[in-house]
């Protein structure tokens, strides 16, 4: 019986759509198959960090971590069973971040998972509704309410803290000087100025720019017509030392406090050369690059396991110690918690006291508390030119 | 040899039919996660349908869709976790917000064409995220909104998890927007779409009022993406102003030239483009170095389109069937 054309075409193009209807869900899970829960197999850790876009420079952290995770692998794991890393990307952007930590909640059965910044603070009530511990790398003061959202913890000490600590160091060391801030324009800035402003600092001038823009010459000089003579600074990335550089060169010279987390060798120090100099910082954790830390054992350790596993190209940069710390920290919690539950996790997370960290500067150590954080102490320092020197504090 | 077009023009629409009923045998085979991704592609494609109006068939530049999208998305969430309202009212109102914000986006359209319009719709999106955050206290600010429970919640009686009814809530309503869409250009309006689009000037000899015609498009292309919108953001149960960035309306334009700018399934593939590209990298590439390949990946797809299939995918692969099929009608008459 011949298929006459009239029903032909059309059974083509149907055959058609469902063949590329079937391959879009080829890479979909089936119900059936997707797995909750935690087995007796391997401990599933969730990553979703910013590994493209513009944000991108933060997301060494996830390399950091995945080294530490493989020599604790490499060593025997923890409890015998191996740990799998399960490193997502979402750009810095919040639908990703859901979309991943749904992945990772339903479809993998994560133990707990990790995640960067900002967006991380909104994927909060999900991950409470599924139970599932969250550490997050990131300073904003909301991660220290833990008792309405009992599953998040940070890693990074509240931002709020850093601002006060650098507020009452910059008072009292200059006093009656005009103070400025230049941020981006996210969700960081407020809780700096927030810190700041708390030790008693005025600010006379906040200026926020978008993340990578580099000139920022405007803004400079909006900030010398204002008399600014000592300036918070935390614009991150390459316009870091570009500012720097370019204060030097116009011969403006405000004492500068760099935010933590962007006052890194490789990035900033480095490029601004001697315009970097006299800079001051509060600082927590070890950054590999300082030559300070060239003979430290557990730096060495960290620049070996990122050789070893494949991430030699950010050996020397700040934030991959810091995740590499995190997942220290991680490792650390699950060690001590009595059983690999979400709850177990989480007490074992606050009830850390006095534990080393490869991260963190040689005497402090990690110390839960009521607000989920384990660092609550920072060191103020300032760059002479080749490595960074303590100041004393009042 | 039987004749061939004006048969099959009244044979059954067999893609369609096969495409419905996969599409709603999907919730029950595959997992909430993936269902997830879904909902989003379908909404994504929503979107992208109200562009191919705009662009493919009314031949208006819109590089400010993402912000309506947005505004969509914000006024959806809002309703519901703001206004307490049940989500039929929520994508409702979303629908009219942004039907509202179309014509105000149309107006200047009357007076500006091509480049001109193009640069205001990118300023409009460029400039949403910041206005957003600006009103922090309505919107949460950079940090976002976040909704407590999932407003597409199954009620009780369909015995659905949340995540299969909320699939099947977007799918009904992508759905029926793009088969009304469809018709619309099938009937008077997309003819009077046609000859604004050649010639204003000839479509007003023709007793086309443009004026009214091109306000009304710009509305309906941005009541229906507001809409899309709404679905997504319901769907994620959040919102925050860097999702609707000036890349994302420049992606969904991507979106609409990848899956053909004049094609309802080209809407559908540009999509799935969009969601699923990254995640794609990601799996294959590994942790460390997939954005970047994403980005490599977007940047060749978009080029291989441009160069071999520029009227989009699904018009290539329908030209290429085209073709197969009389190939096959030759060989048995020769």
């Amino acid at each position: 019986m011949r298929v006459t054309e009239r029903v032909r075409r059309p059974l083509l193009r149907a055959t058609a759509l469902l063949s590329a209807l079937t391959l879009a869900v080829s890479g979909c899970t089936l119900r059936w198959n997707a797995q909750e829960g935690t087995g007796r197999g391997d401990i599933v850790i969730g990553g979703s960090f910013a590994l493209s876009g513009p944000l991108a420079v933060t997301g060494v952290v996830g390399a950091g971590a995945q080294a530490y995770f493989s020599r604790v692998n490499a060593e025997g794991g923890v409890r015998g069973r191996k740990i799998r890393f399960q490193l997502l990307d979402d750009a810095y952007d919040t639908s990703r971040l859901t979309a991943n930590m749904r992945r990772l909640a339903e479809q993998d059965g994560a133990t707990l998972v990790m995640a960067f910044g900002g967006p991380a603070i909104s994927i909060r009530p999900y991950l409470a509704s599924r139970k599932v511990p969250m550490v997050a790398l990131a300073g904003q003061s909301p991660f220290s309410d833990v008792r309405a959202f009992p599953y998040a913890r940070a890693w990074w000490p509240d931002i709020a803290q850093e601002g006060r600590i650098a507020g009452s160091f910059l008072k009292s060391e200059f006093p009656g000087a005009k103070a400025g801030l230049l941020g981006l324009n996210n969700d960081l800035t407020p809780s700096q100025a927030a810190g700041l402003e708390s030790a008693g600092l005025t600010l006379a001038k906040t200026i926020k720019v978008a993340p990578n823009v580099v000139d920022l010459g405007p803004q400079v000089n909006e900030l010398r017509a204002a008399g600014v003579d000592v300036l918070f600074l935390s614009v991150g990335g390459a316009a870091q030392s570009a500012v720097l550089r370019l204060m030097a060169q116009i011969g403006y010279h405000p004492k500068v406090m760099l935010y933590s987390a962007q006052s890194e060798y490789t990035t900033t120090l480095k490029p601004a050369g001697p315009a970097a100099e006299g800079v001051y910082t509060t600082q927590w954790a070890k950054d590999p690059a300082d030559p300070r830390w060239a003979d430290d054992p557990m730096v060495r350790q960290f620049t070996a396991d990122m050789d070893e596993y494949g991430h030699s190209v950010d050996r020397d940069k700040l934030l991959a110690l810091n995740g590499y710390g995190a997942a220290a920290a991680v490792v650390e919690a699950l060690r001590e918690a009595p059983d690999l539950t979400a709850e177990g996790f989480l007490e074992s997370w606050d009830s850390l006291r006095g534990a080393p960290n490869p991260a963190l500067l040689p005497d402090l150590s990690l110390n839960g508390g009521p607000d989920g954080r384990l660092i609550r102490t920072y060191q103020v320092q300032r760059y002479d030119g080749r490595t960074w020197q303590r100041e004393n504090t009042p | 040899m039987s004749a061939p077009t004006t048969a099959s023009r009244r044979s059954l629409p067999w893609p369609w039919i096969a495409a419905v009923v996969w599409a709603l045998a999907v919730p029950f085979l595959f997992s909430d996660y993936d269902l997830l991704q879904l909902s989003r592609v379908w909404s994504v494609a929503l979107a992208v349908a109200s562009l191919n109006l705009l662009s493919g068939y009314a031949g208006q530049v819109s590089a400010g869709h993402g912000a309506l999208f947005g505004l969509g998305a914000y006024t959806g969430v809002l309703l519901v976790g703001e206004g307490g309202m049940p989500w039929p009212v929520a994508l409702l109102g979303a629908l009219v917000l942004c039907l509202g914000a179309g014509a105000l986006l149309g107006l200047p359209a009357l007076r500006v064409d091509g480049l001109g319009l193009g640069l205001i719709t990118i300023a409009v999106a460029a400039l949403f995220p910041l206005v957003v955050t600006r009103f922090e206290s309505l919107t949460g600010g950079a940090v976002g909104y976040a909704l407590g429970a999932p407003p597409l919640s199954a009620p009780g009686w369909t015995g659905l998890a949340d995540a299969q009814f909320a699939y099947l809530v977007v799918l009904a309503v992508c759905g029926v927007a793009v088969l009304g869409l469809r018709n619309l250009t099938r009937g008077r309006f997309g003819r009077s779409l046609e000859a604004l689009r050649t010639s204003s000037l000839m479509a007003v000899s023709n007793g086309v009022e443009t004026r009214r015609l091109t306000l009304t498009v710009f509305a309906l292309s941005a009541g229906v993406a507001g809409l899309a919108g709404a679905l997504n953001a319901l769907a994620l149960t959040l919102v925050t102003p860097d999702t609707f960035t000036l890349a994302f309306s420049l992606t969904l334009l991507a979106a609409s030239v990848v899956g053909g700018t004049r094609s309802w399934a080209g809407a559908i593939v540009g999509g799935a483009f969009v969601t699923y590209l990254p995640q794609l990298m990601s799996d294959n590439m590994g942790g460390g170095s997939s954005g970047q390949w994403a980005q490599v990946a977007y940047a060749a797809v978009l080029l291989l389109v441009l160069y071999f299939a520029p009227r989009g995918v699904v018009t290539f692969v329908r030209a290429g069937l085209a073709r197969l099929g009389a190939r096959r009608t030759r060989e048995k008459t020769a």
